[in-house]
C-alpha cells in the first residue's frame, strides 16, 4: 500500500526559532488514500548532523489525512553556518521509504538561520480583530487596529525589542512544554484561547517553569485568569468602570512621577475592570484599584493589566529607522517601568539545570579511585627513584632511558587490568538525580532529571514515557544515532542502538500529571508539625522554605515531621544525621547548590522539600539496575490553628522584608531572596517588617524573640521596634562581634504583632573611629524573629 | 458583568439604545420598521441611501461560514493528537457553530468515559463540551463523569454556576470549607450563591467573620450571601454581620456589605448613609441600584449626588431611576435632568439620555420638544450632537430653525449631527429654501477648493442632499448633477446626490440623466473603477427615474445577489418591469 501515502505540505511555522541551539517547528500533511488503514513513521533528519533524529509514528485511518507539527531541535553544531537542511522521509512499517507515484515520499527544508535573534522570545494569542466597517460611516467606525496588540507591540518596542510576535492566535495554545520552552513572554487578550484548558494547564506548567505571561484582562472574564495562579493568589472581579480623568499612583516605582505627569485625560471613555486580589503585588493603582498586578508563580511570573492600552498609550513621537522597533504607539512615562519588567528579559531559569556530579557519584563505577591512582603514581616515583639511585652507584644512569618509560607502561597496562576487571566485576545500571517539583496546586509535576548510564559494551539503549518532556544526551556522548521518537501525544521513545560502552550522561525535563501532591501543616507550640501525603512514604533529609532566605531543618520524631528553627541551617547543615552515609553527602551538596549561595532568583515559596526514591516515569526498556533519589519540593499548605492552643511560630513562618511604610529601598537586603549583601561598607538606617504567614489568624501574642547574627566592627547598632505609640529602644550594641538575641514581651510590641506584623527599625553607624583608612565592612547573616502566642477567634 | 449596577447598565443600553450597543451588529430599523443599518460600538448617521429602498442590504456583515464539520469517529477512536486537534478546532469554531452539535457532544461523552485518556485530553474535551452544550443536562451529565477529577471538574463547575444547575450543591456544601485549595473554595462559593439554600448561610458566614480569610473569598462570600436573601434567607439576618463588618477596619467593608445587602429591602438608614457618602463607587452603586428598587424614597434623597458620580455607570443609573421614576407633576424636572445628561462627558450616559428622552417624547412631545430645544441652543456641543439626533428621531419639525442654525456650528460633530436632524425632520418651506442656498454655497466653496471636504463636512454636505432630494428641492438639480464626476467629492457625498437626482427626477423618464447612471454602473476600469455604493445608488436612480434603456443596461450588468449592487440591480429590473407592466 506504500504508493497510497503521500507527504506533501511541508512548510515551517513561524513559531520557529531559526539558529543553532533552536528549534525548527515542521508542519507537515500525510494523506492516506486507500481504504485500508497504515502505519508507518515519519522521520526528521538533519543530513550533516544524522546523530540527533526525531521520528513520528503515525496510524491513519482508510482515507485520512493528518496535520503534523513537530518541533525539531537545531543541533548546537551548527553555529557559523549559512543555511541548514532538514530532511522529511515517510517510511513503512518494514522502515523503507514510501513512494507516491514512483517519487520518494521525502521532502527538504531549507532554512536561513536569523542573524540577528531577538534576545527574548514573545507569543501573543489576541481576540478577534473588530469587523472591518464601511469607510463612509459617520461618525466614522472604530478603526481597525487592535488595541491590545497596539499595547503589546508599544510594550515590545519600549523594553528595547523588535516588534516580532509570534502569533498563536490561529493554534490554540501550545500543548507540549518543547514548544513552550521557546517562549519567554506569552501576552493573552484571547477568552477563546483561555477557555480551552488543556491548552491553559500548559501554560500554566510554563509559568510554573520561570515564563512569563500577560494577561490583558479589561477585556476578559475574571474567572479564566484563575487557572493560571497559584493555589493561594486569587483575583475576583467587581465590575467595569469607564474612565476619562484619572491619576496613576506607583508602588515601588524606580522613577518617581509628578501628579500630572500621572495624569490621563481622555474624550474616549477607557475602561478599566475594577477588581480584588489577593497574593500578588499591585504596581499601579487608580483610585485604590489595581490597574497592574504581578503574581509570582512558581519559577516565573503572571502579570495582569485591568486598564486598557488606551490607557497606557500615548502617541509614539520619533520612530527608531529599524522597522522592525517603530511602533504607532508608546509607553505613558509611568508605564515603562511595567514595559521593562514583562517584556525586556528572559523566562527565568530553573535551578539544577547543568550537568551534574551526582549520578556519575552514585554509580562509582568503573573508575579507579582517587587513592589508587594516587598511590600508583607514588608507586612509580618510588621505583623511579629506587631504579635511578641502583643505577647511580653502578655509575650508568643511561638504562634509565628505557627502564623509565617499561615501568610507566607496567604500571598503565596494571590500571588497565585493573579499571577492565572493575568494569566486568560492575553491573550495567542506570544512576539518576530527579528535581521533583510539584505545581502549586500539586496536581502536576515538573522533573528535571541528571542520570547516568554504564554498559560493559555498545549496545541498544531505549527509555519510554508517557510524559511531556524531553531528553538531551550529554555533548560528550557522541556515538550511535539518538532518536526522539513519538507515537502520540506524550507518548515518546528515546533510543540508541549504539549507545556508548563505559560512562555516559543524559539529561531530561518532563512533566506530568499527578493525585494531589501537597503537604499539610499545622502550628503548634512546638513548631510547625508535617503531614506528607500518603504515597511519599520513603520521605528523608527534609527542609521547609516557607520563606524566602529563611530555610528550616524538619526532623522526624516517629511519625512526625517537624520543625521549630533551632536549628542553623546552611555550609555543611542542611541534613541532620549523627553519622552520615555517602547518599547524605551528596544530597547535602544539592542542596547547598539548589538553596544555598547569595544569588537572586524567583523561587517558588511555602515549599517542603525531601528525598524519595527516584520515580519511573522514563522507564528503560534495556535491563539495567537502576539507582538513583528524587528532591522532592511539595507545596505546603497551613491549616488554621484552633481557638486557645499555643503556638511557636518558628522564624521560617515569618517573612522579613523592608518596610512599604517608607519611602525607597536599600540594596543591603533584598526582598526577592531574602538575603542580605555580604561585606556593607555604608551606614544604614532603614526600616523592616516581620510578617506572621495569614493562616495563623489572629493570635494573642506571649513573647517575640529578635535573632540578629551580626558583625559591625568599630560600628554602633541600634535597634527599635515600632508601635502605635512610637519607638521602643530595643538594643544597643557596640562592635557586635556575637549573635545577639533577646526575648520580648513589651505590650506594645505584642500589640503589634497581634496585628500580623512587626515594623523594625535597624541603624548602623559610621565607623567610630576615623583614623583608620582602611574601611571594615560590616555583615548581618540573619536577622529572625520567633513568636510564641495562643491562637484567637477562627 | 455580574455587578447588578453593569447588569441595569446592560439591560439600559440593549432596551433603549437604538445606537450605541456594545454589540458587533444589530439591525436598526427606521420609523416604519424598515432595516437601514447595522450598528456598530459607536453611534451610527446612516445615510438615506442605505435604507431607502429597503432590499435588504447588508453593508458591513461578511457572509458567515457554515458551521463547522467535526468527524465524531475521530472523537471516538482516534489517536489523542487527533482528539486534541478536533477539540482546539470545535474551539476555534466560535460563531460559526458546529454540525451536528448533539452528535459530537456524544462522542465526546462516549470518549471520556474512556480509560487511559491523558489529563489533557480530558481537559481538552471537557472544554469543548462545555462550549457547545446546549442545554442544562448537558452539563449535569458532563458532572457525573468528572466529578472526582480535581483540575478537569473546574471547567463543569463554572458552567453549572452558570446554568444554576443544582447537582454540584451537596459536592459545594463539602468544599466550602474543608478545601484546601482556594480556587476551590471560590468556586464553591459561587455554585451556593448561584443555587443554594437559606440555610447554606451557616457555611458562608464564617468565611466573613474570620478577618484571615483572602479578601477575593470574602468578597465571594458576599456575594453569595446576597443572593441567598431571593431564595428566602431573611435580610434581617445579614444586617448584624454587615454592622460588624462596617465597625471593624476590613479592607473593602463598604463593598462587602453592599454585597451583603444587595437584596436587602428595607437598608437601614445609616447603613445606606455610610455606603453611600463613602468613598466606595462600586459599594455604592450597587447600594443605590438596591434603593431604587425597594427604598425609592431613600434614592431619590441622594439622587443630586448621584447625577454627578464620578463613575459613568452610576451617573447613568441615576438617570435610569429618574426615567423609571413616574415623578408626577414634575415631568419637567424629569427631562431637565435628562436633558442636561445630553452633555455627560461619556458617551454611553449621553446616548441612554436621549433614548430616555425619545421615549418619552412619545407620551410628552411638547416637554421633551422644549429641552431638546434648550440643549441646541445651549453652548454644549456634546449635548447640542445629542438633541441635534433625539430631534431628527423624533422628527421634532419645530426645531428646524434651531438645527439649521447649528449648520454652521464650530464642532464638525454638531454640523453634521444637524444636518442628519434637518434630514429626518424638516419638510418646511422657508427652512428647505435655506438649507438649499447653504448647500449651494457649500458645494461650490468645495468644488472650487479642488480639496475633498473633511469626513464630518462630507457627511453633512450628503445629510443635505439626501434632504433636498426627499422634499424634491428641484432647483437643486443643477448642483447635484456635478457630482458624476469621480474626482468631484468622495463617493458617499456623489452616492447621496445621485440618489437625490432619483428623487428629484422620479418617474421623468430621462433618458440623458439614466445614460449618465449608467456609465457610473458600468465604470470598471483598470485603474479608478466606480465606488460600489455609487453604482448601488445609480441602479436604485436607474429604476426611479424609469428611462427605457436601463432594463437592459441592467440587466447586461455582472453583479449578482447578495452583494449590493446585484441586489440594487434586481431590484431596479423588478420596479422597471412592474413599470412596463403597468
Amino acid at each position: 500500500m506504500a504508493g497510497e501515502v503521500k507527504l506533501f505540505g511541508v512548510v515551517q511555522l513561524a513559531r520557529s526559532k531559526i539558529h543553532p541551539g533552536g528549534v525548527a517547528l515542521i508542519r507537515a500533511r500525510v494523506t492516506n488514500k486507500d481504504d485500508e488503514p497504515w502505519s508507518g513513521k515519519l522521520s526528521y533528519v538533519w543530513p550533516t548532523e544524522p546523530q540527533l533524529q526525531v521520528e513520528r509514528q503515525l496510524n491513519l485511518a482508510g482515507n485520512q489525512e493528518i496535520l503534523l507539527d513537530t518541533p525539531v531541535p537545531i543541533p548546537s553544531a551548527f553555529r557559523g553556518r549559512k543555511t541548514f537542511e532538514l530532511e522529511l522521509t515517510l517510511r513503512d512499517a518494514q522502515d523503507q521509504i514510501t513512494t507516491s507515484g514512483t517519487r520518494p515520499n521525502q521532502s527538504k527544508v531549507q532554512f536561513l538561520p536569523e542573524t540577528n535573534p531577538p534576545p527574548i522570545t514573545i507569543a501573543a494569542s489576541f481576540e478577534d480583530p473588530p469587523p472591518i466597517y464601511p469607510t463612509w460611516y459617520w461618525p466614522p467606525a472604530p478603526t481597525t487596529e487592535q488595541e491590545s496588540v497596539e499595547f503589546a507591540i508599544a510594550t515590545q518596542v519600549d523594553a528595547g525589542n523588535s516588534r516580532k510576535i509570534i502569533s498563536l492566535s490561529q493554534f490554540g495554545l501550545p500543548l507540549s512544554q518543547e514548544e513552550w520552552s521557546f517562549i519567554d513572554l506569552l501576552i493573552l487578550s484571547d477568552p477563546i484561547a483561555m477557555q480551552n484548558l488543556a491548552g491553559l494547564q500548559a501554560a500554566k506548567l510554563f509559568v510554573e517553569r520561570g515564563g512569563r505571561i500577560w494577561i490583558q484582562l479589561d477585556a476578559l472574564d475574571v474567572d479564566l485568569l484563575q487557572p493560571l495562579l497559584s493555589s493561594d493568589q486569587l483575583c475576583e472581579e467587581i465590575d467595569t468602570v469607564e474612565l476619562h480623568d484619572f491619576v496613576v499612583h506607583l508602588n515601588d516605582a524606580l522613577t518617581e512621577f509628578q501628579e500630572a505627569d500621572r495624569r490621563v485625560q481622555s474624550k474616549q471613555a477607557i475602561p478599566m475592570k475594577r477588581v480584588v486580589q489577593s497574593g500578588g503585588k499591585v504596581t499601579h493603582e487608580i483610585n485604590g484599584w489595581p490597574a497592574a498586578i504581578t503574581f509570582s508563580v512558581g519559577y516565573g511570573q503572571v502579570f495582569v493589566t485591568t486598564l486598557a492600552g488606551d490607557g497606557w498609550m500615548k502617541t509614539r513621537g520619533s520612530q527608531d529607522r529599524d522597522p522592525l522597533r517603530q511602533a504607532n504607539y508608546t509607553l505613558q512615562d509611568w508605564g515603562k517601568d511595567f514595559a521593562g519588567k514583562a517584556a525586556s528579559v528572559q523566562r527565568n531559569e530553573t535551578p539544577l539545570q547543568s550537568e551534574l556530579d551526582y549520578p556519575l557519584q552514585r554509580l562509582g563505577v568503573p573508575i579507579i579511585s582517587k587513592g589508587w591512582i594516587v598511590a600508583a603514581l607514588g608507586l612509580y616515583c618510588l621505583l623511579l627513584a629506587a631504579v635511578a639511585g641502583w643505577r647511580f652507584s653502578t655509575g650508568n644512569l643511561s638504562p634509565i632511558g628505557i627502564l623509565a618509560p617499561a615501568l610507566a607502561i607496567v604500571l598503565a597496562t596494571t590500571m588497565l587490568i585493573g579499571r577492565s576487571f572493575l568494569q566486568s566485576e560492575s553491573r550495567e545500571s542506570i544512576a539518576r538525580f530527579q528535581l521533583i517539583e510539584a505545581t502549586n496546586d500539586g496536581l502536576s509535576v515538573h522533573i528535571t532529571e541528571h542520570a547516568a548510564v554504564f554498559l560493559k559494551s555498545v549496545q541498544t539503549v531505549e527509555l519510554k514515557s508517557q510524559c511531556d518532556g524531553k531528553v538531551w544526551p550529554s555533548s560528550a556522548t557522541n556515538s550511535g544515532v539518538f532518536r526522539m521518537s513519538e507515537s502520540d501525544v506524550h507518548q515518546w521513545q528515546f533510543q540508541n542502538a549504539g549507545w556508548p560502552a563505559g560512562m555516559s550522561q543524559f539529561r531530561a525535563n518532563y512533566s506530568t500529571a499527578s493525585e494531589s501532591l501537597v503537604a499539610t501543616a499545622r502550628i503548634t507550640q512546638r513548631g510547625i508539625e508535617l503531614e506528607l501525603p500518603e504515597s511519599l512514604s520513603d520521605w528523608e533529609d527534609s527542609i521547609l522554605s516557607f520563606v524566602a532566605g529563611d530555610p528550616m531543618i524538619v526532623t522526624r520524631n516517629g511519625k512526625t515531621l517537624a520543625s521549630d528553627g533551632a536549628i542553623k541551617i546552611g555550609g555543611q547543615r542542611w541534613i541532620t544525621a549523627s553519622l552520615m552515609t555517602d547518599e547524605q553527602r551528596r544530597r547535602l551538596e544539592i542542596y547547598e547548590r539548589f538553596l544555598g549561595g547569595n544569588e537572586v532568583k524567583t523561587r517558588p515559596q511555602r515549599r517542603v522539600y525531601g528525598w524519595s526514591s527516584a520515580w519511573q516515569l522514563m522507564r528503560s526498556e534495556t535491563e539495567l539496575e537502576e539507582v538513583g533519589s528524587a528532591l522532592i519540593g511539595l507545596p505546603l499548605q497551613i491549616i488554621e490553628p484552633d481557638k486557645g492552643s499555643s503556638l511557636l511560630i518558628p522564624h521560617g513562618l515569618i517573612r522579613f522584608r523592608q518596610s512599604p511604610f517608607q519611602e525607597g529601598s536599600t540594596t543591603a537586603f533584598s526582598d526577592k531572596s531574602g538575603k542580605w549583601q555580604p561585606d556593607l561598607a555604608q551606614p544604614m538606617d532603614r526600616r523592616f517588617v516581620f510578617e506572621l504567614p495569614k493562616e495563623v489568624g489572629s493570635i494573642s501574642a506571649q513573647s517575640v524573640t529578635l535573632e540578629l547574627d551580626i558583625v559591625a566592627p568599630g560600628r554602633n547598632v541600634e535597634l527599635f521596634a515600632l508601635t502605635e505609640d512610637g519607638e521602643v529602644p530595643i538594643a544597643t550594641m557596640e562592635s557586635p562581634a556575637l549573635p545577639w538575641s533577646k526575648t520580648l514581651k513589651d505590650q506594645d510590641i505584642l500589640k503589634a504583632i497581634n496585628q500580623g506584623y512587626l515594623e523594625v527599625r535597624l541603624k548602623v553607624s559610621t565607623l567610630a573611629k576615623s583614623n583608620s583608612s582602611r574601611v571594615v565592612p560590616w555583615n548581618i547573616g540573619h536577622f529572625h524573629a520567633t513568636v510564641r502566642a495562643e491562637a484567637g477567634e477562627r | 458583568m455580574s455587578h447588578p449596577a453593569a447588569q441595569l447598565f446592560l439591560t439600559l443600553s440593549v432596551l433603549l439604545t437604538p445606537f450605541s450597543l456594545p454589540i458587533r451588529a444589530q439591525e436598526i430599523r427606521d420609523e416604519k420598521g424598515n432595516v437601514y443599518a447595522e450598528l456598530t460600538k459607536v453611534s451610527r448617521l446612516p445615510y438615506r441611501w442605505e435604507f431607502d429602498p429597503d432590499i435588504d442590504v447588508r453593508w458591513s456583515l461578511s457572509k458567515q461560514p457554515p458551521p463547522l464539520e467535526v468527524p465524531s469517529a475521530s472523537l471516538v477512536s482516534g489517536s489523542e493528537r487527533e482528539c486534541l486537534q478536533t477539540a482546539e478546532r470545535i474551539h476555534r469554531s466560535g460563531t460559526r457553530g458546529i454540525a451536528d452539535a448533539a452528535e459530537v457532544y456524544q462522542s465526546i461523552h462516549q470518549r471520556l468515559q474512556n480509560e487511559g485518556n491523558s489529563r489533557t485530553l480530558e481537559l481538552a474535551l471537557v472544554s469543548a463540551a462545555v462550549q457547545i452544550h446546549d442545554k442544562k443536562e448537558d452539563i449535569d451529565f458532563l458532572w457525573a463523569i468528572v466529578r472526582s477529577k480535581p483540575l478537569v471538574r473546574r471547567i463543569v463547575e463554572g458552567a453549572l454556576i452558570k446554568t444554576q444547575s443544582t447537582v454540584a450543591l451537596e459536592f459545594w456544601r463539602e468544599h466550602v470549607q474543608s478545601s484546601t485549595l482556594l480556587a476551590d473554595q471560590m468556586l464553591a462559593i459561587k455554585g451556593i450563591g448561584a443555587c443554594g439554600a437559606p440555610s447554606d448561610s451557616k457555611l458562608l458566614i464564617p468565611l466573613l467573620t474570620n478577618p484571615s480569610t483572602a479578601l477575593p473569598v470574602q468578597m465571594t462570600a458576599a456575594k453569595s450571601l446576597g443572593s441567598l436573601v431571593p431564595r428566602g434567607l431573611a435580610a434581617a439576618d445579614l444586617r448584624p454581620l454587615a454592622q460588624e463588618l462596617l465597625a471593624g477596619d476590613r479592607p473593602q467593608a463598604e463593598l462587602l456589605v453592599a454585597n451583603l445587602l444587595k437584596h436587602d429591602d428595607q437598608m437601614e438608614g445609616r447603613t445606606v448613609e455610610r455606603l453611600l457618602k463613602g468613598t466606595n463607587g462600586p459599594a455604592q452603586q450597587i447600594t443605590f441600584a438596591n434603593l431604587m428598587r425597594h427604598q425609592p424614597s431613600l434614592a431619590e434623597q441622594n439622587l443630586a449626588d448621584f447625577l454627578k458620580h464620578p463613575d459613568p455607570a452610576g451617573r447613568d443609573l441615576a438617570l435610569r431611576f429618574v426615567y423609571e421614576k413616574s415623578f408626577g407633576e414634575s415631568l419637567k424636572n424629569k427631562t431637565s435632568i435628562l436633558r442636561n445628561a445630553l452633555g455627560d462627558p461619556n458617551e454611553k450616559v449621553r446616548v441612554n439620555a436621549r433614548s430616555m428622552l425619545l421615549s418619552i417624547h412619545k407620551s410628552e412631545p411638547e416637554e421633551v420638544v422644549a429641552e431638546a430645544k434648550k440643549a441646541l441652543t445651549g453652548g454644549n456641543a456634546l449635548a447640542q450632537e445629542q438633541a441635534c439626533i433625539l430631534a431628527g428621531e423624533a422628527g421634532m419639525e419645530q426645531l428646524s430653525s434651531q438645527l439649521y442654525d447649528l449648520l454652521s456650528s464650530e464642532s464638525v460633530e454638531v454640523r453634521a449631527s444637524a444636518a442628519w436632524g434637518v434630514q429626518r425632520a424638516t419638510s418646511d418651506k422657508a427652512i428647505l429654501d435655506s438649507l438649499e442656498a447653504f448647500a449651494q454655497q457649500r458645494s461650490e466653496s468645495d468644488l472650487k477648493s479642488g480639496s475633498w471636504p473633511t469626513p464630518g463636512d462630507t457627511a453633512q454636505l450628503a445629510y443635505l442632499f439626501e434632504t433636498l432630494g426627499k422634499n424634491r428641492i428641484a432647483k437643486s438639480e443643477k448642483m447635484l448633477r456635478r457630482y458624476f464626476s469621480k474626482e468631484s467629492a468622495p463617493p458617499q457625498l456623489r452616492a447621496s446626490a445621485i440618489w437625490a437626482l432619483g428623487m428629484l427626477k422620479e418617474n421623468s423618464a430621462d433618458g440623458r440623466l439614466a445614460g449618465q447612471l449608467e456609465q457610473r454602473l458600468h465604470d470598471d476600469s483598470d485603474l479608478n473603477p466606480e465606488h460600489m455604493v455609487v453604482k448601488y445608488v445609480s441602479a436604485i436612480s436607474m429604476a426611479r427615474i424609469g428611462a427605457d434603456s436601463s432594463f437592459s443596461s441592467l440587466e447586461s450588468h455582472y453583479e449578482r445577489p447578495p452583494f449590493p449592487v446585484g441586489l440594487a440591480r434586481q431590484w431596479a429590473m423588478r420596479q422597471l418591469s412592474s413599470g412596463n407592466q403597468k
